[in-house]
């Protein structure tokens, strides 16, 4: 099945590359509408055009990024006991898990002694200056992709089967694959589906295998 | 070698070929992104969830409601307001509002021209040069679009405290208005009830599109045309030189020699008083039309003319007003004559209802403006404010509205963006889109719209009332009262309510509060529920005023020295508001299907006359200039006509810069009878131009050549359910097949789908649509479907996923002008899916023919393979400035160069009401009934209006469903015995069925002929235009396939 899709992908690509070259030469007919550039870039890997980037994908135990502050789950889940949904409340309502705002951090940090806590400092620095967190992405589902924190969380599934044992991690840190073949071995399987859905849960599981499902 | 099947031989091919793959063998790369939480976060704000607001739309001075969805922070879309009595449905000009919110070229700020400002800089610099010109003795001036509502409230106390004010637009009400105080001493308009006339005659008015209150006669007319309403299909007589988008819909064309349309009138009004036996008091004034003597002027056989009046006496019925196409020097005496019409068919209190109050507020003439531009050129006024009135754009050619504004000390545009009639002495003051800033609108008594703020404002702009207050307040006031609102229940003191207020929001509240609400509603509940609902009507009854108006049936003293009669007419772009909108100029002409220009329609016997080549221009002279344009060879023009469009020919703007010419310079500077503008009945002469013109048809076809594609059914048929039993109208094949073919019947090559809880569907009443464009409109916005510019436009590549096929399938009298939309038919033998190598479209389960964007590699072979030419392939990555980034709507991806698109019947809309009603299917679980998650399908109600297409049509002719809910009004509409499938013959199975128009001059049962060859479902074919221009001419307009 990988290999499929990296072949698929590939053909893809030259074929892209052929296109554009022959757009290329459309655009120069077009010349006289100025008005409306074409590119071709879009098409090509970001790689290509931008040495910023980086590849994210493929080693699934991708190397922790550093945080604006050095933020550690396991202190917050498992030495404080909170519950993820106390931070990410927005899991179980929309498409979303959302990061909290920080007003919900100083909810408790207005409380606590910064002293000799350099991070803490970070933190109210950041609510001091009425400043955003720039927090590095760890999980990036593609743009094209339709993904429902929602979905999954309403149909029973457990926070840790995607994201890990976030509880132990003081870096967060991805630990599963997030590609496709990943997600439709759970849409094809999970235990989950035969709870909701009992006697449909074959045709439950035909929908789930959509591609429409969740590319956009 | 077994089994060798395509995706294996694709990967052979991709090994075999591609040596650069192996340099490529990343899986894929992303940007690492960050993730910016909110600092703190707003209220009831979910990221990624949409919120709704109910406002008003400010695409034109009508004041529909609209409700708008605001994701993450911004607006990405808009629908009519169900609780609105424009009711659901949007019109172009609403989509318009939005795009134009987004439009690069807006200012960041206040700005002179030469440096930004803050505000309270140029709110300075304005109090001081108003100061300066009363000092000078000069006069402070407002000209503006109409305004009604607060708007207007402050308005009048700015005028009472001596600001000379003009509202005025070129396509306005004036002359109407100016009829309407001669007619009846009324200060209103009539409001038209469509819905229950049987015959309609009009005399060229817009009904369908840019007149005012549009979008409520054309639902009206589409329950006229609907057999099943009433039991009648409505007759429309149109009585103009020039069929445009809402004559187009008519069953007889009357073309009076243009200027007698007003003697025509009263001619009509004499004739129904004959059949009717009509002995009101106006008798001796309507028997004062010399019916044979109009009847020869006019060109128009009294027969004829005895025959419309037998129809118009016949039942309840209607005469329209004049519109652009008609709006002479005597627009006002023809509005007079209608009305007359009405008065002596008793329609008057019926079907034309006064005393509703029915006004885009303060309206001025042609003449007020000309006046204060003349008075501006004599260096009288000192401070000129200019309210979205592109007024150097729209002057005529005598009246040098350049070198007016120039004469002024200061004037102060209040716009987003500059225009035309900025100049060195402009001082650019941005006042948001209606979409960011607060605005109300009155434009009916009783009826109050909301227009409240949906986003943050992109710019650091302040509503047009928040620079009126502040004008109100920096004026001195007058020992006199204050003026009140004339039309308000209770008196409110307007002055000391803006004495009070701080901001234009604050007046506004406290204005409704004291006007609006009802004396027994608690304030703070009745605010937030009016919030809620974005309007609150009083009921108004209907008063039967009396006639007062005087002759109406002179002749014009001949035809005047010249070739022909110049007639201009509005399109998408309406006067020229939205020529710097580029969906709007890419948006096809209804008529023509031309676009991102200005052009001339003719008469194929008048180009035929002029020997045109297709490419040519034509220069067409008045006496005050001329102008060179490309042609449309158009059976809907009079061949002493030439009609021109007006909204391009402008100077400034991004995508307005430099598009076709400016008809407004053909016209004269004078004033016609009661000071209205005469857009139409110039004399002009037109000589060929060899050249290449760049106009292009974008529906390459006049006819449909005797295919069933656009079919009509006979009146009588359709009402005395005569078509036969459902799926009658079977299209019959255009090609001669076997007969033992034929003999064989269907045989289905594919398997057939299976569809377990949703077979999505859509039904079209080709009946109830006219052409207009909103569907096309809200699909691109919906969408993200790009707008690609002329010159690919040129090359076929349209990236709009709604066609709108236009067939002229009459001819003369019967023009039978014949509007299709076409999508995606979601076939359930699909001839794209077949044919993809990559399985990159397919069917599901849910009967949607899908399109993975991201799978596509751009073979095109199922655009090919479609037979209804409803695939668009991705030239190019179709950039965009970085403004309309915010714009794009996130539940869907944007395409880009190498991939086939398509209409989706907005899968995205359809996930997210699935979604919401999988949620409460757990949470009824959850709370312990007993659910089976298979029985959360979403429910009729809401699937009918689900896709933007069908939520934005006014006519309600797109109606969306589950087929296999046999409840459903897409199965009830879509198995009448007018509904067929486009193409069934090719039996594709498509999931789009449309409903034949009804037609009063289609033979009978032409429904009931089965499966003959080569016969033609349509009324007269016409020949004659044939081959001379047009479409035809122009070839193939579509390179895909």
């Amino acid at each position: 099945m990988r290999q499929l899709t990296r072949a698929t992908l590939a053909f893809a690509l030259t074929m892209g590359v052929g296109i554009g070259l022959a757009a290329a030469n459309a655009a120069e007919t077009a010349s006289d509408e100025e008005t409306f550039t074409i590119g071709m870039k879009n098409l090509l890997p970001p790689a290509l055009f931008d040495d910023n980037l980086v590849v994210t994908v493929g080693d699934p135990q991708a190397e922790a990024k550093p945080q604006p502050i050095a933020f550690t789950h396991e202190r917050h889940v498992t030495t404080l006991g909170m519950d993820c949904n106390y931070c990410h409340s927005n899991a179980r309502k929309g498409v979303h898990a959302g990061v909290p705002a920080t007003s919900v951090c100083m909810g408790c940090h207005a409380l606590i002694d910064t002293t000799d806590r350099p991070e803490l400092v970070k933190l109210k620095d950041y609510w001091d200056k009425g400043a955003v967190i720039p927090w590095e992405k760890v999980h990036d589902l593609p743009d094209y992709v339709y993904f429902s924190h929602k979905r999954h969380v309403i149909a029973g599934l457990d926070c840790q089967e995607c994201h890990g044992q976030v509880q132990d991690m003081t870096v967060n840190q991805r630990v599963s694959s997030l590609k496709m073949g990943w997600c439709l071995d759970c849409h094809a399987q999970h235990p989950s589906i035969d709870e909701n859905y009992g006697t449909k849960a074959e045709l439950r599981r035909a929908e789930l295998k959509d591609c429409w499902t969740c590319h956009k | 070698m077994a089994e060798f099947n395509r995706r294996d031989f694709l990967k052979a091919g991709a090994v075999a070929t591609t040596a650069t793959a192996a340099a490529c063998s990343y899986d894929y790369v992303v940007p690492q992104e960050k993730v910016l939480p909110y600092v703190v976060n707003p209220e009831n704000v979910q990221p990624g969830l949409a919120s709704y607001y109910a406002s008003l739309c400010n695409g034109c001075a009508t004041a529909c409601g609209l409700v708008a969805r605001n994701k993450d922070g911004r607006v990405v879309g808009v629908e009519g307001n169900p609780d609105h009595p424009s009711g659901p449905g949007l019109c172009t000009r609403g989509h318009f509002d939005l795009v134009a919110t987004y439009g690069p070229d807006r200012v960041a700020g206040p700005s002179d021209g030469n440096a930004a400002l803050s505000w309270d800089d140029a709110n300075k610099r304005v109090a001081d040069a108003i100061t300066a010109a009363t000092a000078a003795g000069k006069s402070v001036a407002w000209l503006g679009r109409y305004r009604s509502g607060s708007v207007a409230a402050l308005l009048d106390v700015a005028s009472a405290r001596g600001i000379r004010r003009v509202n005025w637009e070129p396509l306005g009400v004036d002359a109407l208005l100016a009829a309407a105080r001669m007619s009846y001493q009324v200060d209103e308009l009539p409001v038209y009830e469509l819905a229950g006339a049987k015959t309609i005659v009009s005399f060229g008015y817009d009904f369908l599109h840019t007149a005012f209150g549009s979008m409520g006669m054309a639902k009206g007319w589409a329950k006229a045309k609907d057999p099943s309403h009433d039991g009648f299909v409505t007759r429309l007589v149109a009585i103009e030189p020039r069929l445009g988008q809402s004559s187009s819909q008519a069953d007889h064309w009357l073309s009076a020699v243009p200027g007698t349309e007003q003697a025509v009138a009263a001619a009509l009004a004499r004739l129904c008083a004959e059949a009717n036996g009509y002995a009101g008091p106006t008798l001796t004034l309507v028997n004062e039309a010399d019916v044979p003597k109009i009847a020869a002027a006019s060109g128009i056989a009294e027969t004829k003319l005895r025959e419309v009046a037998a129809w118009l006496t016949s039942g309840p019925s209607v005469v329209l007003p004049g519109g652009p196409s008609t709006a002479g020097a005597q627009a006002a005496h023809l509005a007079e004559a209608t009305f007359l019409c009405n008065e002596v068919l008793g329609n008057v209190g019926r079907t034309v209802q006064f005393g509703r109050g029915s006004r885009p507020g303060h309206v001025s003439s042609y003449a007020d403006v000309k006046s204060l531009l003349d008075d501006a050129t004599a260096g009288k006024i000192g401070v000129l404010f200019l309210d979205g009135v592109d007024i150097v754009h729209l002057a005529p050619a005598g009246l040098d509205a350049a070198a007016a504004l120039a004469q002024c000390d200061l004037v102060v545009q209040l716009a987003n963006e500059p225009d035309d009639s900025s100049g060195a002495k402009t001082l650019l003051l941005p006042t948001g889109s209606g979409l960011e800033q607060w605005s109300d609108a009155n434009t009916e008594t009783g009826l109050h719209v909301l227009g409240q703020p949906a986003m943050v404002p992109l710019k650091d702009s302040r509503a047009v009332g928040d620079v009126l207050l502040g004008l109100v307040k920096a004026l001195p006031a007058p020992p006199a009262a204050v003026p009140t609102d004339p039309a308000a229940p209770v008196v409110i003191d307007v002055a000391t309510l803006a004495g009070a207020a701080t901001t234009f929001a604050d007046f506004l509240k406290a204005r409704w509060l004291a006007l609006v609400k009802p004396a027994e509603a608690e304030p703070t509940a009745w605010w937030r529920d009016v919030q809620a609902k974005g309007v609150f009507v009083h009921k108004v009854a209907p008063t039967s005023p009396v006639w007062t108006g005087g002759p109406v049936s002179e002749l014009p003293a001949g035809p005047p020295a010249g070739d022909v009669a110049l007639v201009l007419f509005a399109g998408h772009l309406a006067e020229g508001r939205w020529a710097n909108v580029p969906w709007a100029q890419e948006l096809p002409d209804p008529i023509s299907t031309y676009f991102w220009t200005t052009w001339a329609e003719l008469s194929p016997a008048t180009a035929a006359r002029l020997g045109l080549d297709e490419k040519d221009l034509v220069k067409i002279t008045t006496d005050q200039g001329s102008i060179e344009v490309g042609w449309f060879g158009s059976p809907a023009v009079r061949d002493d006509v030439v009609a021109v469009i007006v909204g391009n020919g402008k100077k400034t703007g991004k995508y307005a810069k430099g598009r076709g010419a400016n008809p407004y310079r053909l016209l004269s500077a004078e004033a016609g009878w009661y000071g209205s503008l005469p857009l139409s009945g110039a004399r002009a002469s037109i000589t060929r131009v060899v050249g290449n013109s760049g106009v292009h048809a974008l529906v390459g076809s006049m006819h449909q050549d005797g295919r069933s594609v656009a079919v009509n059914v006979n009146v009588d048929d359709a009402v005395n359910n005569l078509v036969g039993a459902a799926g009658s109208i079977v299209p019959i094949h255009h090609l001669p097949t076997d007969p033992r073919v034929e003999a064989a019947g269907p045989v289905d090559m594919y398997p057939e789908p299976q569809h377990p809880t949703y077979r999505f569907a859509m039904t079209i009443d080709a009946n109830a649509c006219n052409g207009c464009g909103a569907c096309q409109i809200a699909c691109a916005v919906e969408n993200n479907t790009p707008f690609v510019g002329p010159d690919q436009l040129r090359k076929g590549r349209t990236m709009s996923w709604i066609r709108m096929d236009r067939f002229f399938e009459g001819k003369g009298e019967n023009p039978d002008i014949r509007y299709l939309p076409v999508m995606c038919q979601h076939c359930a033998h699909a001839p794209c899916e077949g044919v993809c190598p990559v399985l990159a479209t397919y069917h599901n389960l849910d009967g949607l023919n899908a399109m993975i964007y991201n799978r596509c590699v751009g073979t095109r072979y199922c655009a090919n393979n479609c037979p209804y030419t409803a695939r668009r392939f991705n030239y190019h990555s179709w950039e965009w400035p970085e403004s309309y980034h915010l714009m794009l709507n996130p539940d869907l991806s944007t395409r880009e160069m190498g991939v086939m698109e398509k209409c989706t019947f907005c899968v995205q809309r359809i996930r997210s009401a699935k979604d919401l009603h999988r949620d409460v299917a757990f949470a009824e679980r959850e709370a312990g009934k007993p659910v089976n998650m298979r029985q959360n399908e979403v429910p009729d109600a809401e699937l009918r209006k689900l896709t933007a297409c069908a939520a934005a049509c006014p006519t309600d002719a797109i109606v969306f469903g589950n087929w296999n809910d046999d409840k459903s009004s897409v199965v009830k509409k879509g198995t009448t015995p007018r509904a067929y499938t486009l193409f069934g013959e090719l039996n594709t199975k498509s999931a789009v069925h449309y409903v034949a128009r009804v037609n009063h001059n289609q033979p009978a049962n032409v429904g009931h002929h089965g499966g003959g060859h080569g016969e033609d479902h349509g009324g007269a074919k016409p020949d004659a235009d044939k081959g001379t221009h047009g479409a035809d001419a122009h070839g193939a307009a579509h390179e895909e396939g």
